[in-house]
């Protein structure tokens, strides 16, 4: 007979609240009978979620297990149970289990595997779907000790053992893996002799656990006790489903207790070190803060964020650096004056492009471009210095007006075409490329060849688009620092018989370096922080790696992205506030090293 | 005598003016303090210890526990004896509320 507590609330007209148990009996009043199964039923299981029932006696040299059916959702509520299947799994008579009765769990992701314990130290794993074929046969307690508790953990997917000599420790199936049944973590172990028993809390990963003599809560993802406390003779303990009152029943009597325990599940290494979540085939640094599944197991770690923040930062900084740096050197230094009066402006006004604008172009433009026509840009990277190095040689032997607009200033205006022209001709042989070379889709020869995956959405194309949102503000304030080096010194230098860019390397660059490094460090100040783009162009993947060609997802973004959805005050909130304080303490650092490092420079160099 | 006056003035300007952006400068400051403290509240309800408060304490509702339920507000107990009979009881206070014999037998 399968008994389920139902709970009735009702009110009084002061405001309380009164609560009484209602008996509900979802399989039918009458016994259940286990034909085939001989002799006293010595442990019994229940699994159940809203569409499927699993229910397993062991008695004598047999477990049999049913399963039962219902549909479920909006038309069916409390459908009746339709019985869908039986099975017969053989034991061992009569093994040797330390005097205590046989323990037996249905678990596993889906209710699919059973465990029965197979003597004193092990568990045998059965698979449910694929007809009870032995999954594990695995000893799960040291040697000299033996299986004392076993329990569900909230989710049905880890169960948890505790054994004679106190030891605690939590165990998953995993199916891909080579090893089947493993043993995740060891929890402190409880003092007082074996553990008498393990309760789980509903609707986070927690349990309560205790020994004759000793108590504590733990959190499983955590991998740590948040409480432990001694009592004597404790033999029975249970929490509500709020995890905010316990009962513990001990040789003195029912204590009554009120729990404060609102945040269990996080830790310093959950949050910086690599946790072992259920269904994994090793520990691993994840984020992964929410699903659609109530079972689910929350993952909390700040790594993949952190490092796709740093990612983003880098490949943002590898494109505004040299474009922002030279075309400020070359703006203040050689071009012509009426020119710079007008490209000055222009750069600025990029700086008043709303950064959601440009993650509209870098994600649903750039990027599908990008994709389109990999192998014309790699060309285009290696052609253009190249073409660089050739004009400028051209150049020299170049008589007459073009040198003399040169002296003028207005190279760049002669220039432009030339970018233009080689990134056309690129772009236009990409498509070529890509047959002849790679197999007519570039981004799956990455794939196969190199091994490395390839997105759509990813770092190369971030680092273009917040390129262009830091680009201007470092080429405004460099621009502003080169400008501003005093006027004798060029000339001093250019009297003395030093040329142009001798000068602008060893006097104007070291004279305006504490500008410049401003100008660095409050471009990387705006990378580390940029939201919008990294949210629209990135695929907010947190993934871990500085492959360029997948995803990643910022801290900043991730605050933008899952704070709406975050329940006030839960841990998934305040952990989201604790990726603001990792950029705000990034930030911090960063600002105040480049404070003390301009400091440094301008006293070095002020004095010119 | 103008030229004294102006020069007063001037004088003012350039003070208040040096004021301004100075409390402007302090501002930011506490302002950026006030935002760390801000976060710094939020998060530190995630690192405070558990804490537990013994509430009541009674005498047991039976002799022996299979197993032993609170309800969602943990007020009312459901307390499984070996014998078979299913006991509610307040979590509060202890008292016996109702028993259900699930075996059949009354207790």
């Amino acid at each position: 007979m399968l008994v389920q507590i139902g709970y009735s609330v009702s009110y009084g007209d002061d405001g309380s609240r009164a609560v009484r148990a209602r008996l509900e009996y979802p399989l039918g009043e009458e016994p259940l009978r286990w034909a085939g199964l001989a002799g006293p039923i010595e442990a019994l299981s229940v699994l159940q979620t809203e569409e499927r029932l699993t229910l397993a006696a062991a008695a004598g040299d047999a477990v049999q297990v049913r399963f039962y059916a219902r549909p479920s959702g909006f038309a069916f509520v409390d459908a009746d149970w339709q019985e869908r299947g039986k099975l017969n799994i053989p034991l061992e008579a009569a093994p040797d289990l330390d005097g205590s009765s046989r323990r037996m769990m249905i678990g596993g992701n889906r209710q699919r595997f059973l465990f029965v314990q197979a003597d004193a130290r092990s568990l045998a794993v059965y698979d449910l779907a694929a007809d009870a074929r032995l999954h594990a046969l695995t000893q799960v307690a040291g040697e000299g000790a033996s299986i004392t508790a076993l329990e569900r953990l909230s989710g049905g997917t880890s169960l948890l053992i505790g054994t004679s000599e106190g030891a605690l420790s939590q165990w998953f199936t995993n199916v891909d893996a080579a090893e089947t049944f493993v043993r995740a973590r060891e929890f402190d172990p409880l003092e007082g002799g074996p553990v008498r028993g393990i309760v789980p809390e509903q609707g986070r990963r927690g349990f309560i656990a205790f020994t004759d003599a000793d108590w504590g809560i733990y959190h499983s993802t955590a991998g740590r006790r948040v409480l432990h406390l001694e009592d004597a003779g404790i033999a029975a303990a249970a929490i509500n489903s709020r995890s905010d009152r316990l009962l513990l029943n001990t040789a003195s009597g029912v204590r009554y207790y009120g729990i404060e325990n609102e945040h269990p599940d996080v830790s310093w290494t959950l949050m910086w070190g690599q946790v072992w979540y259920e269904g994994y085939a090793e520990p691993s640094y994840q984020w992964q803060s929410s699903s659609a599944s109530s079972d689910y197991e929350p993952k909390l770690s700040l790594v993949p964020l952190s490092l796709g923040t740093l990612k983003a930062t880098f490949y943002a900084m590898l494109f505004a650096i040299p474009l922002g740096l030279a075309g400020a050197v070359y703006t203040a230094v050689f071009m012509a004056p009426e020119m710079r009066r007008m490209i000055k402006p222009t750069v600025e006004l990029m700086a008043a492009l709303p950064t959601v604008i440009l993650g509209f172009l870098g994600g649903l433009m750039l990027a599908p471009f990008i994709e389109a026509h990999l192998p014309g840009l790699a060309l285009f990277l290696v052609l253009f210095p190249l073409f660089v190095v050739l004009v400028s040689l051209l150049w020299q032997w170049l008589p007459g007006p073009a040198g003399s607009w040169a002296q003028r200033g207005w190279t760049a205006l002669i220039l432009l075409p030339l970018p233009v022209l080689i990134g056309w001709g690129c772009i236009a042989l990409s498509p070529g490329l890509e047959t002849r070379f790679f197999g007519g889709d570039a981004p799956a020869w990455i794939t196969a060849n190199l091994g490395i995956s390839f997105d759509q959405r990813n770092a190369l194309v971030v680092g273009v688009a917040m390129g262009f949102a830091v680009v201007p503000t470092i080429f405004s304030i460099a621009e502003d620092a080169l400008f501003g080096v005093p006027k004798q010194l060029i000339s001093g230098s250019l009297a003395l018989g030093a040329s142009m860019w001798h000068t602008t390397m060893h006097v104007v660059l070291p004279t305006a370096s504490p500008g410049i490094f401003s100008a660095l460090m409050i471009g990387m100040g705006r990378a580390v922080g940029e939201t919008m783009i990294v949210l629209m162009a990135t695929g907010n993947t947190p993934l871990l790696n500085f492959n360029m060609f997948e995803g990643m997802r910022t801290l900043s973004a991730n605050i933008a992205v899952e704070m709406p959805e975050a329940e006030v005050a839960s841990t998934h909130y305040r952990v989201l506030f604790l990726c603001a304080l990792v950029l705000f303490v990034f930030t911090f650092i960063l600002n105040t090293t480049a404070e003390a490092v301009r400091q440094r420079l301008r006293e070095r160099y002020g004095s010119l | 005598m103008w030229s004294y006056l102006r020069e007063n003035r001037r004088k003012l300007v350039d003070r208040t003016a040096a004021g301004v952006i100075s409390l402007g400068g302090y501002s930011v400051i506490g302002i950026i303090a006030l935002i760390f403290i801000f976060l710094f509240g939020q998060i530190l309800p995630l690192f405070l210890p558990a804490d537990e408060d013994a509430l009541a304490e009674y005498s047991a509702p039976a002799p022996t526990a299979e197993r032993v339920l609170l309800d969602e507000y943990g007020q009312t107990g459901l307390w499984l004896d070996a014998g078979g009979a299913l006991r509610e009881f307040s979590g509060e206070s202890g008292e016996l509320l109702e028993t259900f014999p699930l075996l059949g037998t009354a207790p």
